[in-house]
């Protein structure tokens, strides 16, 4: 059962999410076609040896791991950054943690900040998010 | 598209690129988020985004940070890739119809070891002029 989304709730510390993937075709296509990208290094070849995804291929995984574990009823994205370290291969396995970093109150307001990280399997570090809400929206309404 | 080298200098503007943001690209990208589903959400649909007072359905914040990730592509190559960094605050919604403006300037020029790190001010802007995402992008030139 999913914990409610609140600021009380919400665990500084807290791993939302472990998950693997491989990185495929599909996932490649997809991040590129909705940020409009035909670069090459994705379609055809990189100077990394064969195809990379997209840098921010990960974007969305933040949000889904905290919506498996609570039940958000929206959130404002107030601020992001990221790290790239390497290059996520067409075919390699990816290793996504996702925790809960930090959480404060501002302006009366409560906000979290959320931590990606993304590691292949020889080990390389592939990239780093974090991902700052705010976490109030009105209750019952969907992100 | 300006390409930056180690002997670039401050102040150089990187040319800007411009995206239409339409309510199918804010679908699409809402449907790579829900596994190819349709889904009605803040981003997605006019009504619940009324319903969590906003004047009516918005871009996901984290969908243009993937533009901002192409053009430093373009612009850095392979130490966009391993090296990149962005640090952004999201300050006003994007909404369908807008034309948005991805502008960058060098602010500054840090070695780091056999590279040299360009730290570029980068701001997303609307059709009015008015800033929607704003901070730094930065990346490696070999030295």
């Amino acid at each position: 059962m999913k914990k409610k989304f609140s600021y009380e709730t919400i665990e500084v510390g807290e791993e939302l999410s472990r998950k693997d993937f491989v990185i495929t075709d599909e996932m490649i296509q997809g991040c590129a076609h909705v940020i409009e990208s035909k670069h090459p290094w994705y379609f055809e070849d990189s100077p990394f040896g064969g195809r990379i995804a997209p840098p921010t291929i990960f974007d969305n995984e933040t949000l889904n791991s905290l919506d498996e574990k609570y039940s958000r009823f929206g959130s404002i994205h107030a601020k992001q950054a990221w790290e790239f370290k390497n290059p996520a291969r067409l075919g390699k396995r990816v290793s996504i943690t996702v925790r809960v970093m930090d959480k404060y109150v501002k302006r009366g307001k409560g906000w979290m900040i959320m931590e990606l990280m993304a590691v292949d399997e020889d080990g390389l570090e592939i990239c780093r998010g974090k991902h700052t809400s705010l976490m109030s929206l009105k209750e019952g309404v969907k992100e | 598209m300006t390409r930056a080298h180690k002997n670039s200098e401050i102040g150089l503007e990187i040319e800007p690129r411009v995206y239409e943001i339409t309510q199918e690209k804010i679908n699409s990208y809402s449907r790579r988020v829900f596994n190819g589903r349709d889904t009605k959400n803040i981003h997605t649909d006019d009504e619940t985004a009324r319903r969590a007072g906003l004047p009516m359905a918005v871009a996901q914040g984290r969908y243009p940070i993937g533009y901002i990730s192409e053009m430093m592509l373009d612009f850095f190559g392979k130490g966009w890739i391993k090296g990149g960094k962005l640090d952004l605050s999201l300050v006003k919604s994007i909404f369908p119809g807008d034309t948005i403006t991805i502008r960058g300037v060098i602010r500054e020029k840090i070695r780091e070891g056999d590279f040299i790190r360009f730290l570029i001010d980068i701001w997303i802007e609307n059709q009015n002029g008015e800033k929607a995402t704003v901070g730094t992008a930065s990346g490696l030139f070999e030295a």
